[in-house]
């Protein structure tokens, strides 16, 4: 099927082969001023339209915000870690090759880094998987706070 | 052998422009002129012959020919034949001219808005008058006219995915089961017709559910980029779009279930330079390299 978000927010649905019709309509709404709307297949269609046509329902939607929502709290873990020590350095490490680097980045360090990192990756997911509305997941998301460097270094270094 | 002295037909292996030949001007009474044979060859079927030259010719009594990259205009009978303006004022859109040749659609009229009933004819041709209205900057005046077996009318909108043509009643009133479109009239006259100009445009040989006399935009095939899938045990690089929206280049790394990349901020830069074929040429339409050269169609006749 294919989709017409009008600018009222109304949904028009179509059969596939509508699809060039429906391009050149918008073509000529565009070129007489006017506005359309968008043109979805329903894979494009936003989930909020797909819960409104009952493509999708409430608790799908809310799973799949909660994969999204673990996606990027794995990406920005592996980032705010690569900050502090990058994948190379952490070879060098393991494999001995330290010169130059400050004490305090012996192999122990690095898993205890690392942990750090994958504890805050796992109790946040926890956390996620628990919740029962996308605003509690965007409240997890947003308050999510990762260590500084200085507190990095001040913890490795305690140990 | 003299110039003016009849030939055996097997001499004559090639035609200098010099000869003459004699036609049928008239059946009854049977009378036959002697026109040169430069004029015959110059000579084509009015308002349907083409030919191309590689410079300018003006038209004139001389040359009837008009130049289709002459911008838009309207031509009347005051210099132009009535049979070219005849000849132009019944050309009108026709769906499968080689075969089912529907030129009549059909469908309803409610007010000033014409539905087309829902067959592979119609929706057909509506979408090719839509091209044309989309390159003419959806006018609504000076463009095609729509006519209902009795009163013309002017377009002014179409939507072809609900089967429409919007047409201004101008004070009459709209019937009838089906229409035409006429390509090159002019509303309100019938000595005069309406050139559309050719400037610029690239030629495409009409058939199947192309209409002759509708122009066509530039286009290009449709592509689209989707998540790679990957089934062997390498890491190759690969251009992805994550369940999460990011989107980068990546690789997907060893006996990893994620994929580890390298985006970055802003994006890429998919217009550039692919090491073998220089900074690509853009602009505003798409064209093929080419020659240049001005057509002209036969008017029969023309008077300044």
């Amino acid at each position: 099927m294919i989709y017409v978000k009008k600018p009222d927010g109304t949904i028009e649905q179509y059969e596939d082969d509508m699809k060039r019709a429906l391009q050149i309509d918008k073509e000529l709404y565009k070129q007489q001023g006017n506005d359309f709307g968008e043109i979805y297949t329903e894979n494009s269609l936003p989930d909020e339209d797909k819960v409104k046509l009952k493509l999708l329902t409430e608790s799908e939607l809310l799973q799949k915000n909660k994969d999204i929502a673990i996606a990027q709290l794995s990406f920005k873990c592996k980032k705010e870690r690569i900050k502090i020590l990058d994948d190379t350095r952490i070879i060098n490490i393991l494999s001995g090759a330290t010169a130059g680097y400050p004490e305090y980045l012996t192999p122990a360090n690095v898993a205890k880094l690392i942990e750090t990192y994958k504890q805050i990756y796992h109790l946040t997911s926890a956390k996620i998987l628990k919740t029962t509305k996308k605003s509690e997941v965007d409240k997890i998301m947003k308050e999510l706070v990762f260590p500084t460097e200085q507190d990095i270094i001040t913890n490795l270094s305690k140990g | 052998m003299a110039s003016n002295e009849l030939r055996n037909k097997t001499e004559l292996t090639s035609v200098t422009g010099d000869e003459w030949v004699y036609v049928q001007d008239n059946l009854t009474p049977f009378e036959v002129k002697k026109i040169s044979i430069t004029r015959v060859q110059e000579n084509g079927i009015i308002g349907k012959s083409i030919r191309l030259l590689n410079s300018y010719i003006p038209i004139s009594a001389s040359s009837p020919w008009l130049c289709m990259s002459l911008s838009d205009r309207i031509l009347t009978t005051s210099n132009y034949s009535s049979d070219f303006i005849d000849e132009m004022r019944s050309r009108k859109v026709i769906y499968d001219e080689f075969d089912s040749a529907v030129s009549a659609f059909s469908g309803s009229w409610a007010s000033n808005v014409f539905t087309l009933t829902d067959n592979t004819a119609n929706k057909s041709m509506i979408a090719e008058l839509a091209e044309d209205y989309l390159f003419a900057g959806s006018p609504s005046t000076g463009w095609r006219i729509l006519h209902d077996g009795t009163n013309e009318f002017n377009i002014t909108g179409i939507s072809v995915s609900a089967r429409t043509i919007t047409v201004n009643l101008d004070s009459k009133t709209a019937s009838g089961t089906s229409i035409s479109i006429y390509l090159n009239r002019v509303y309100g006259s019938t000595t005069s017709c309406k050139h559309f100009s050719w400037a610029g445009l690239g030629l495409y040989m009409t058939g199947q559910n192309k209409i002759t006399g509708l122009r066509r935009r530039d286009k290009f095939q449709g592509f689209g980029f989707g998540s790679s899938t990957f089934s062997g045990t390498g890491n190759a690089d690969h251009l992805y779009v994550s369940r999460a929206s990011q989107f980068g280049f990546g690789s997907r790394a060893a006996n990893a279930g994620a994929f580890s990349y390298t985006a970055t901020a802003g994006g890429l830069n998919l217009i550039g330079d692919d090491g073998t074929n220089g900074d690509p040429r853009t602009g505003s339409k798409t064209e093929m390299e080419s020659g240049t050269l001005l057509a002209y169609m036969f008017v029969g006749s023309y008077a300044d």
